[in-house]
């Protein structure tokens, strides 16, 4: 068998691996995915997403690197899919995107559990990364599969013997990063215990340099993030300026008070505003009563021929919701240009003055 | 070989004229629909052109980086000194081409003079112009004795390195050619490796071609890029296109050919500036194949800016020149390539003068997008256009900075590996050598930017 063959048989079959094992995740998420609708205000919020990026809405382009809730991996992966899906369907852009990132791992799974002599698993590895599409794809912790397909593509390269190949590893690690930000504790676990293991002065000049090129990948990524914040949101740090909301998580979904409900009993007649992603779950309120959705809003975003009554919506801190939503009362709510209108137990209603 | 042949023009498609009158009407008549595209409708003329060029840019992206990444898993080709018996080495001609090369005559000399190879099988002709009386003296003060022979290469025009190598093809005696420079430091071993190896390679392969790289890497930050992008095109694409059995466009020196089958097809094309470059297509044409040879040639690296530039600017001539020949007979090369060898002929000479020559606009347009923000470019790049854009950009521009660390990583130059980062400043430059070279195919087609070579740095043959 000739160079050529040879590389034409491994290429072969690296695209049959990986094909089995996307029709076999694509199923497992698609088949739970009814389950998850259902359960979880994440869905709306990631097909809204992807919904108002294939509409060419900067809203779309904001809430996909806005927020450490919603890594853009998994909203670049589903990107090249969402031709293909109808609007109202945009979710399944973003099962077919994650499916196309784990069905990238199913081969270095394979080679790394033989490489542990794991030798019987190591067939089932299409399997066991649709078993694990089935187990997280449901649940609000769906984007740790991308983290995951990342993850075992980084630590495979990390394995093998040539040194250019394991420096190429740093790319996947960063792109841990990119997918979940859980990828922030794992890159940084990996750095630290590295150089804490290792140790930086008994390494050889070659692991030296290796190191030192999956460090700048790394480093690379996290720029390109910033750098998409600094381009869509006007700073580079907006996601983490956002982080005390995301760690603000309520207690218990039942028996609340619905938005609808609280909104017709309270601000009847008014125009409601709601900033950050949870306004993705309540679109059919905003378009009901032709409101405004914002990922980051600021008063002097609204349309300056804008004369009715608006009132800005936000969750109240207990509320599941409140961590999806950006805006941190004590940084802005407590200006002047906002009026406590009303509240509930878990509503917070402002009047907003519209002056520039 | 008749010594009145090598001062011919080949046999078309050759360079010695730069657009055939087809493609002079074709060049025009494509001008003109464009003009007329823009009057008509200068938005979605503009649209188009941007999309095909961010296509076209993701796609010779990915064809790099595909080169590179085939060549990763190479492997080291072992060097039996036993594949030819002590008496059985093949006789070896050396050329050397000299112009204005007075202050390196003694140190390659003195090099040539270690190399490992049998005496007494070895003819190394200095190939010296009539006109260049300061080399010629130097030659003669470091004394000509066997193996080495001087020869005048009489002036006429074109004033062109192939031309001297054709000169020197006809005085050639052995059964294998090799080209050095003046400047050049081959590994001491090159010839014996580049013989035993033609023993095992089919007679189909006639060429190898050995890497190249620079002893005065260090001197400064142009020569340290130098090397950064030679450690990635002689380590990793070459290597890359080998294994694809793709047309491998020639490094200049270190050439090493089986001679007969160099005579046959009529060695160098005198009016091409990059005459390795075409040869490497012109034999693949011929259904003859090219060999990586696992073997360095140091060499000394342009260390000041303008000259680097017109060196550049030679280069990306010469491939133009050469693109534009062999698309003369088109559809000869397709039968003759296949389908999958045209595509890396378009990639290859085409592709690479493209991007450096649309480069500085797209800098241009982000820089500015970026400053002013304004709408007018924002109209050339929707969401469906801005995707693939910003992949290219972001993602495009890091992979060849990353696989030029990779480069560094293989031939152990982890000192330059910071310098990687750096790389689009010299990108800068290679797009200002380009253009001036595509103004120059227009204006001095046959004019040869020589570029002046110290000659005297200390080197070293590295680990």
């Amino acid at each position: 068998m000739t160079d050529g063959q040879a590389w034409r048989g491994t290429l072969l079959a690296y695209i049959r691996e990986t094909g089995v094992c996307f029709v076999l995740v694509t199923l497992a998420l698609v088949l739970t995915h009814e389950r998850a609708a259902e359960s979880s205000d994440l869905w709306l919020i990631r097909s809204g997403l992807l919904r108002d990026l294939a509409a060419e809405l900067p809203i779309g382009r904001q809430a996909a690197v806005s927020s450490l809730a919603f890594m853009p991996l998994p909203v670049v992966a589903a990107l090249p899919f969402l031709p293909f899906v109808h609007s109202a369907g945009t979710v399944y852009a973003y099962l077919y995107g994650l499916a196309a990132l784990l069905a990238l791992a199913a081969q270095p799974l394979r080679l790394l559990l033989a490489g542990w002599g794991a030798g019987r698993l190591q067939r089932a590895a299409p399997l066991l990364l649709a078993l694990a599409a089935a187990a997280l794809g449901p649940t609000e912790h769906g984007d740790l599969l991308a983290c995951l397909a990342m993850l075992i593509v980084a630590v495979f390269l990390e394995r093998r013997d040539l040194a250019e190949i394991r420096a190429l590893s740093g790319v996947f690690w960063g792109l841990v990063l990119f997918a979940h930000a859980a990828g922030i504790a794992l890159v940084a676990l990996r750095i630290i215990g590295d150089v804490a293991v290792c140790g930086w002065r008994r390494l050889r000049a070659e692991e030296k340099a290796v190191r030192w090129i999956q460090v700048v990948s790394i480093a690379y990524v996290l720029t390109i993030y910033l750098f998409l914040n600094w381009m869509i949101m006007g700073s580079a740090f907006y996601p983490v300026r956002g982080v005390s909301d995301l760690w603000r998580s309520g207690h218990g979904t039942s028996g609340r008070e619905p938005l609808a409900d609280a909104w017709a009993r309270t601000c009847p007649g008014l125009t409601p505003v709601a900033s950050g992603h949870w306004s993705y779950v309540i679109r059919p309120l905003l378009a009901a009563t032709d409101g405004y959705a914002f990922i980051d809003f600021h008063p002097a975003k609204l349309p300056v021929w804008e004369t009715r009554s608006l009132v800005l919506v936000v969750p109240a801190p207990t509320h599941p919701l409140a961590r999806f939503s950006d805006l941190r009362p004590a940084d802005t709510l407590g200006s002047a240009r906002y009026l406590r209108l009303a509240q509930t137990p878990d509503w917070i209603f402002y009047l907003i003055d519209p002056r520039p | 070989m008749n010594p009145d042949l090598t001062l011919q023009p080949l046999p078309e498609p050759n360079a010695a004229t730069v657009l055939s009158r087809r493609q002079a009407i074709l060049f025009a008549v494509t001008g003109l629909l464009l003009g007329l595209a823009l009057w008509l409708n200068a938005r979605a003329t503009v649209l188009t052109l941007n999309v095909s060029f961010i296509l076209f840019y993701l796609a010779f992206c990915h064809y790099k980086l595909a080169l590179q990444f085939l060549s990763l898993r190479r492997q080291r080709q072992v060097f039996d000194p036993d594949a030819v018996p002590a008496d059985g080495w093949p006789r070896y001609t050396v050329l050397v081409p000299l112009y204005r090369e007075e202050t390196a005559v003694p140190g390659l000399l003195a090099h040539l003079r270690r190399l490992d190879y049998p005496l007494d099988r070895l003819q190394i002709l200095l190939l010296v112009e009539e006109d260049d009386s300061l080399t010629r003296e130097a030659v003669a003060r470091a004394g000509v004795t066997p193996p080495f022979e001087a020869v005048v290469v009489p002036v006429s025009q074109p004033r062109t390195k192939p031309k001297a190598c054709n000169v020197g093809l006809c005085r050639a005696t052995g059964d294998i050619l090799v080209i050095f420079d003046a400047e050049d430091r081959p590994e001491l071993d090159q010839l014996k490796k580049a013989a035993s190896l033609f023993v095992s390679l089919p007679e189909s392969v006639i060429c190898l071609q050995a890497s190249l790289n620079y002893y005065n890497r260090d001197r400064n930050w142009l020569t340290r890029f130098f090397a950064i992008e030679y450690s990635g095109w002689f380590d990793y694409c070459l290597p890359g296109l080998h294994r694809l059995d793709a047309p491998i466009p020639l490094g200049g020196t270190s050439n090493h050919f089986r001679l007969p089958a160099l005579r046959t097809i009529r060695g160098w094309d005198p009016y091409n500036v990059t005459e390795d470059c075409d040869l490497g297509i012109r034999l693949y044409r011929n259904g003859l194949r090219t060999a990586v040879l696992d073997s360095t040639t140091w060499e000394e690296a342009t260390f000041r800016t303008l000259p680097w530039i017109r060196q550049r600017s030679r280069w990306v001539k010469g491939y133009l020149q050469t693109y534009l020949v062999h698309l003369r007979a088109h559809g000869d090369l397709r039968r003759r390539l296949g389908l999958s060898k045209l595509i890396h002929f378009h990639l290859l000479f085409g592709a690479g003068c493209l991007c450096l020559l649309m480069n500085p606009f797209y800098w241009l347009l982000t820089a500015a997008w970026f400053i002013t923000g304004a709408h007018a470019i924002r109209d050339f790049f929707p969401l469906w256009v801005l995707v693939p854009a910003l992949l290219s950009f972001l993602a495009g521009n890091a992979a060849f900075v990353l696989s030029a660390m990779l480069g560094c990583l293989r031939r152990r130059y982890y000192h330059l590996l910071p310098q990687c980062l750096l790389m689009p400043f010299y990108w800068v430059l290679m797009s200002i050598g380009a253009w001036k070279g595509a103004l120059q195919l227009i204006t001095k087609p046959f004019f040869w930017e020589k570029t002046p070579h110290d000659g005297t740095t200390d080197w070293e043959v590295a680990p």
